[in-house]
């Protein structure tokens, strides 16, 4: 199987750009810290999950072929390579199959570095997946036990080796950032490795203790204690420092990237482009409106296999003031910021106008900067408080 | 011709909590087939959240029972009393209506207390005392050590006493048989001129204002013309009724009856607590006791959001109609906006106005440090009243401040002397004299300084004496006091919303604790806030609440805005819940947290 199979239409350059997002729900173990939509199961509740997944690609096809081509593909979890790898082929080729993707698509697979092997990695490179996500959280074997992940160093470098044999160098790797007994030496070595390594793409995030988690009871009880939020900050700091001096970009928040391997596909959500979202609690954003499918894997399972409807379980439209907040609180995460001349058109308003005050405010005590372009960028300290920026910004 | 009315007992019943109290009650009104068993559950007191969640009773619903002993039929009296110092008149006003109080001891713990605090009130008010001894289903229990403590802490006879279950519903009957055997029968004149003593009221949407009486003297049914003796307000009576423990009209009450009167009074500001009612066409004297009930704490209520005033009057109004004690007039703060000064019997009940708002009313507010009314006598030899810090003269203008002083009278176990002495200097006071009333009870009399008194002086009595000492004051005379007004400053502006009044040598430990207090509940914000105490221009305290340095970088997964957004419109949310104060964002907790500074 291979490109050549699935031709284009000659419209399809002219139809609008789609990303799709893949949910697989299962892993092998819970970590700690999730408190995301993911479990443990059996073979026969993932193939009947597969090809429920199958089904609603099939479905929602219909809604969509005709007027988008698709530009990226992110199969995260999760952990999708705890599936059996001709899973991935087949939801792939489903893809394939139902909508037109184009040739140069980014195509994403979140992996964990002790769920895959030879076989399973030159599998998922022949079904198209460019493009590779790593959990590997920390170097730190003390802090991955005690984060409740199974998996080591050695499993990770393994992982990075195999891909690369197999021609693929588009590869991220996922950190955390203060997570209980880590040390800042810890998250320091940990850059550095990644450095060294010659990963390309580095997501840095920090730990949130959610409720309904291992972590949250283990904190509260008081056998954990993560660290204050200055040492986090400083942690943070000291990754985004680093990587600055080693070439890397903070095109985003969270994310940093050597030239020329910035996400496709993480960019969608933040410019506010459409994409579609297919599996158990998936977003989608299509045409000014938000939808989501259910988060109830039975309730899931039965919509597709009974009535053979889409599980939505969410939908709004967003009205001009929510989009115009979203325009906010979105842009403000990537590097190219709130693009003012951008906002007017598609609002009609000036936004440096309209929060005059508070912006110059924000500007002087250095949490944004207005670019010569007219755009309003955060400064690395900006993006520290990102959150109570953008409630400054869109309330008065 | 005044006699003795043989059939009717009115008694209440005073405990420590948890001593079995409600219980009891409910198990008296099974016994003599007032309500059904399966009905017996909280019907005895009105039940405002607020006085589940402390413990305390604020509001007095009465109960007539029926009770026959040796072939003869008893009508008998329960008027239950709350217990806190904010509502001492009341309380004595309750006692005042009663011939008699049981006075319950858990068989398991003995002599507590509330036990010892409520038995001085019930014994100032020369109640006869039956001691009765709970809880006797507990396998713990030794009835014969309580009593004995009963005979010497106390120093009343308890020999006699029954033992009980309120439980279990053992030897209930005694403690009947008790009630008419030892507790006086009341006197009166049935064809006398009427007096009824208002003990409380409460309002109905349908009957309007309602009094609660007990009979002295005479009688009185619908149609008779009343009239209150120290307001002089007339009114026509439209029903009369007894508490069975729900409302039933009756034809007429009469001397010793406790019942309620009917009489479309529009609100219960027309009712005074301690007031004599009587007839219009043959008035009576008043009823010794009558005190003006008036605020002795004001503090200004501010609507979260500035749009919600007009909310806010109509629920002030509303809680006016059932809440005689309150009183309030428009204000203005520059930082608050409009609102209303309000005055309140105690910081009790400023928390109980405040948390009615909140509950029953859905009012986010915030309420200002609480003051008393000071004498500011000013260089051109005019006299201020000041109730409100932001209105005191400049410190130029003013020759010198008056205060209000209180009489207080402590009554204790010997061994806490010590401690309220202490108290009582600590608070400014000034010790007046101390007797032995009896071997194991001393009378302490202070004069301290009102504003003293209204934040924490019960709190701190009860915890010098371990709670055994009971507190009564009225208020004296003002005296010439050195008080200076203290400016809060948040983010180098005043906030006249949390100046305050204070004493010259209290002034600094004031501003400490309140200074550190609002480091504690002012979240961080963008930029770093100072927190400054002044007198004048010269800060006296700092804190600072340092700048938040960040939020949580998470992952967004698989393009979950939704969830962001959530987070968006829960931080909206909390911001509207904040009053924004020049560039400082303070949550409404802030104002409260600062009544419990330690003072």
């Amino acid at each position: 199987m291979s490109f050549s199979e699935f031709t284009l239409d000659e419209n399809d350059s002219k139809k609008k750009s789609l990303s799709i997002y893949v949910h697989i729900p299962f892993c092998n173990s819970k970590c700690d810290y999730c408190s995301f939509v993911s479990m443990v199961a059996s073979p026969e509740e993932k193939h009947r999950y597969v090809t429920n997944l199958m089904n609603e690609i099939k479905l929602q096809s219909k809604n969509y072929r005709e007027f988008y081509s698709v530009s990226s593909i992110y199969i995260g979890g999760g952990t999708p390579s705890c599936l059996d790898n001709y899973y991935i082929r087949d939801l792939l080729s489903c893809i394939y199959k139902n909508f037109a993707v184009k040739n140069s698509a980014e195509i994403t697979l979140e992996i964990n570095p002790n769920s895959v092997d030879q076989t399973k990695i030159r599998e998922y490179i022949m079904s198209g997946i460019n493009r590779f996500s790593i959990g590997l959280q920390s170097i730190s074997a003390k802090v991955l036990k005690s984060m409740g992940r199974t998996h080591s160093l050695t499993d990770y470098k393994k992982t990075v080796d195999i891909i690369r044999e197999f021609g693929v160098k588009n590869i991220s790797t996922d950190i955390i950032i203060g997570y209980p007994n880590q040390k800042l030496i810890d998250v320091k070595e940990t850059i550095n490795y990644l450095i060294k390594l010659g990963i390309p793409h580095i997501s840095a995030y920090m730990l949130q203790v959610e409720k309904g988690t291992k972590l949250k009871k283990l904190v509260d009880n008081g056998s954990l204690g993560v660290p204050d939020d200055d040492t986090v900050v400083k942690m943070y700091d000291t990754v985004v420092d680093i990587l600055t001096k080693n070439g890397y970009k903070r095109y985003e928040i969270s994310n940093f990237a050597k030239p020329t391997y910035e996400s496709y596909h993480n960019k969608v959500y933040w410019k506010r482009k459409d994409y579609l979202g297919v599996g158990l609690a998936a977003h989608s954003y299509i045409d000014g409106t938000r939808f989501a499918n259910t988060e109830n894997l039975t309730e899931y399972n039965e919509k597709l296999e009974k009535s053979f409807t889409i599980p939505t379980k969410y939908s709004k439209t967003l009205t001009t003031e929510e989009k115009k907040e979203e325009a906010v609180m979105l842009s403000l995460r990537t590097c190219d910021g709130l693009d003012l001349d951008a906002y007017k058109n598609e609002f009609g308003e000036n936004f440096l106008a309209k929060k005059k005050d508070k912006i110059a405010e924000l500007i002087k005590n250095k949490f944004l900067i207005l670019t010569k372009e007219n755009k309003l960028v955060c400064t690395n300290s900006g993006y520290l408080v990102l959150n109570k920026l953008v409630l400054e910004l869109v309330t008065n | 011709m005044e006699k003795t009315l043989d059939n009717i007992r009115n008694f209440s019943i005073i405990a420590h909590i948890d001593h079995g109290k409600s219980t009891l009650a409910d198990r008296l009104m099974e016994v003599t087939g007032t309500v059904a068993k399966r009905d017996s559950k909280q019907q005895l007191l009105d039940s405002m959240d607020i006085e589940r969640e402390r413990g305390i009773t604020i509001k007095l619903a009465p109960v007539t029972m029926k009770y026959t002993k040796d072939g003869k039929e008893y009508v008998l009296n329960l008027i239950d009393t709350p217990g806190h110092v904010d509502f001492t008149y009341e309380v004595s006003r309750s006692l005042a209506a009663c011939e008699g109080a049981l006075l319950i001891v858990d068989a398991t713990q003995g002599v507590q207390a509330q036990t010892l605090a409520n038995f001085y009130l019930a014994f100032e008010n020369n109640l006869e005392i039956l001691p009765v001894i709970n809880k006797m289903d507990l396998p713990s229990a030794r009835p014969d050590e309580a009593k004995a403590e009963i005979e010497n802490i106390i120093g009343i006879p308890a020999d006699d006493a029954p033992c009980i279950s309120a439980k279990t519903g053992l030897n209930i009957t005694d403690v009947l048989d008790q009630i008419i055997d030892k507790i006086p029968a009341p006197k009166g004149d049935i064809d006398a001129p009427l007096q009824a003593l208002i003990f409380d009221s409460y309002y109905d949407n349908y009957k309007g204002a309602v009094c609660l009486v007990r009979i002295k003297n005479g009688k009185v049914k619908t149609g008779s013309k009343i009239k209150m003796i120290q307001t002089g307000k007339e009114f026509e009576v439209t029903e009369v009724g007894v508490f069975k423990p729900k409302i039933e009209k009756s034809e007429e009450l009469s001397a010793g009856d406790v019942g309620y009167i009917a009489a479309s009074i529009k609100t219960v500001s027309d009712i005074s607590v301690g007031d004599t009612i009587t007839e219009t066409e043959r008035p009576a004297e008043a009823l010794p006791g009558y005190r003006k009930i008036q605020p002795v704490v004001y503090s200004g209520i501010f609507p979260i959001e500035g749009d919600k005033y007009n909310q806010l009057k109509d629920s002030l109004e509303k809680i006016k109609l059932s809440d005689s004690s309150l009183v309030y007039t428009p204000e203005t703060s520059t930082a608050l906006g409009y609102g209303f000064r309000c005055g309140f019997l105690g910081l009790l009940h400023l928390e109980i106005i405040t948390e009615r708002l909140e509950k029953e009313f859905g009012q986010d507010v915030i309420t200002t440090m609480p003051s008393v009314t000071y004498k500011v006598y000013k260089r051109n030899n005019e006299m201020e009243l000041i109730s409100n810090p932001s209105d005191m003269p400049d410190a130029d203008s003013i020759s010198y401040i008056e205060e209000p002083f209180i009489k207080a009278e402590i009554f204790s176990p010997p061994e806490y002397v010590g401690g309220i002495m202490d108290l009582g200097i600590n608070k400014r006071g000034i010790y007046k004299d101390m007797q032995y009333i009896a071997e194991n009870r001393v009378k302490i009399d202070f004069e301290l300084p009102l504003c003293e008194i209204v934040y924490d002086f019960f709190d701190k009595l009860k915890s010098v004496t371990h709670g055994y000492a009971s507190f009564d004051y009225e208020i004296a005379e003002y005296k010439k006091s050195d008080m200076v007004k203290v400016d809060l400053l948040l983010n180098g502006e005043p906030c006249d919303a949390l100046s305050m009044i204070v004493h010259r040598t209290k002034a600094y430990e004031r501003s400490k604790g309140i200074t550190e207090k609002l480091k504690e509940v002012v979240p961080r914000q963008l930029f770093e806030i100072p927190i400054q105490a002044a007198i004048g221009g010269k800060i006296i305290a700092r804190e600072t609440v340092k700048a938040l340095r960040k939020d949580v970088i998470a992952k967004c997964y698989g393009g979950d805005v939704t969830r962001k957004r959530k987070l968006l419109e829960k931080q909206k949310e909390g911001k509207k819940k904040m009053k924004k104060l020049g560039s400082v964002e303070l949550p409404s907790e802030a104002f409260l947290s600062i009544l419990k500074v330690d003072n």
